[in-house]
């Protein structure tokens, strides 16, 4: 790493913690005066960061007491405005699931109220309500989980024009490609048995292996092993990393098998939380709760809301929304008892 | 004392993590009487040989400077422009009143884990 590429990486660090723009034009004057010094005492860039802290842990220690004021009010405001209108849909049109959705107002209005605005975070909710809401309409969990995939083009860590251009346009192309081929095998335009059908739902992944490899590329997926990411121009990690890449593949195959099987597309796709679970394990052996409680949440919330009957309740979503409660309640046991 | 007893190092770590982090304003402060640049502050610190964790030590010091306790000049009359880190008459105050708490506290302690 070189003393301006160091910079950059904290400069990003400190605009993605909403840091003040004074205090970001001092901080970056400051290290680069530093790591002058530094240089000149012979140390290399890398050993400074090891005693002085990495962009991210600088810019969040800096974040704590420099963040922008910019419309916090409208932040307070949202779970509010997200609470009465969950209300209204759920009341009136009976429409609890997918009505929680709006609940997803709270973080894109943090989103846009901080400058610059984050796409990239945006982009999450936005194809997130676009799958629920097209997925629950029409029931066609599968293909529209693709639509996911459309996140990786938006992460560029690495310059490369010309191989980001082609990671862009091949990724919405597989992606298109994908429903395109779904659709035509679902409404069995190509006749034959059922299981041969089912056989051809699983062949148009195909499509998606040079996506995984651009998303490694580009950083949006980064694999991390015994602390050192895995890098495909690092022959060292490759072998481990195929190994990870197997645990992801027997994952989806496990929700392609449930969903061409039983049909259990939603909520079959919550096996999928499996993998951010088993990495959260991987990073500590005993991780704290509050790091598991939004996907313990999650499922609860889903899993109740569609199989549980309520007694005078149209569904159990009217109900199960609270288990979303247990991600602040997990939080503020944290602080007080430490689990 | 059983001799045999597994102690669990977490234990350890974590009494010495208290420990660094309830002394890091006092050590910044007791460096800075007189004053000195980031960099040079970063060595001085790992010579004392006190362990202290240095990656978030220029967080602390716009802290401090931010609550008043320190003042940062730019010197423009070196070679290249450096922040020099100063203590303000308030830093001060609370130096010589942190010193005298940590002393006494160190001499009650003391008594206290010689008595036996």
């Amino acid at each position: 790493m070189t003393k301006q590429s160091f910079l950059n990486a904290l400069r990003e660090a400190l605009e993605d913690e909403n840091v003040q723009d004074k205090v970001i034009e001092e901080t970056i004057q400051e290290y680069g005066s530093m790591i002058d010094d530094a240089l000149e005492g012979g140390e290399t860039v890398e050993s400074f960061i090891k005693r002085m802290g990495s962009p991210k842990k600088v810019a969040k220690a800096l974040a704590g007491e420099n963040r922008t004021q910019t419309s916090n009010r409208l932040t307070a405001l949202s779970p509010f405005v997200a609470t009465i209108l969950f209300f209204l849909v759920g009341v009136f049109y009976q429409a609890w699931h997918p009505g929680w959705l709006f609940y997803l107002l709270i973080p894109v209005t943090g989103i846009l109220t901080k400058k610059p605005i984050q796409w990239k975070g945006l982009m999450v909710f936005v194809i997130l309500t676009v799958f629920i809401l097209g997925a629950n309409s029409t029931n066609f969990w599968n293909p529209l989980w693709s639509l996911f995939l459309l996140l990786i083009p938006q992460w560029k860590s690495r310059k490369n024009q010309l191989i980001n251009r082609i990671g862009f346009i091949y990724t919405y192309l597989a992606v298109a490609l994908y429903h395109l081929a779904i659709f035509y095998y679902s409404f069995s335009f190509l006749g034959g048995s059922s299981e041969l059908r089912n056989f051809y739902l699983t062949l148009p992944l195909i499509l998606f292996i040079p996506t995984i490899f651009y998303a490694l590329w580009n950083g949006s997926v980064q694999v991390k092993l015994d602390g050192v990411n895995v890098d495909l121009e690092n022959p060292m990690t490759i072998r481990r990393f195929f190994i990870h890449l197997g645990f992801i593949a027997i994952v989806t195959l496990v929700y392609l098998a449930m969903g061409v099987t039983w049909g259990i597309w939603h909520p079959g796709w919550l096996i999928f939380f499996l993998i951010p679970i088993i990495y959260i394990f991987r990073a500590n052996k005993r991780p704290s709760l509050t790091s598991l409680m939004p996907f313990i949440a999650t499922t609860l919330f889903i899993l109740v809301g569609e199989y549980v009957s309520i007694p005078g309740q149209d569904t159990a979503y009217t109900l199960s929304w609270l288990f979303f409660f247990l991600i602040p309640i997990s939080g503020i046991l944290k602080k007080k008892v430490g689990i | 004392m059983n001799k045999d007893i597994n102690l669990n190092p977490e234990f350890i770590e974590g009494f010495e993590k208290e420990l660094r982090r309830g002394s890091l304003v006092l050590v910044v402060l007791s460096m800075l009487v007189k004053p000195t640049h980031g960099y040079e502050l970063l060595t001085f610190i790992e010579k004392a040989k006190i362990n202290m964790d240095t990656d978030t030590l220029y967080p602390l010091l716009r802290r401090l400077e931010s609550q008043g306790l320190l003042e940062g000049k730019w010197n423009v009359t070196s070679n290249r422009p450096r922040k020099v880190y100063g203590l303000t008459a308030m830093g001060s105050s609370l130096l010589t009143a942190m010193k005298k708490i940590w002393q006494q506290y160190g001499k009650n302690i003391e008594r206290i884990i010689d008595h036996d």
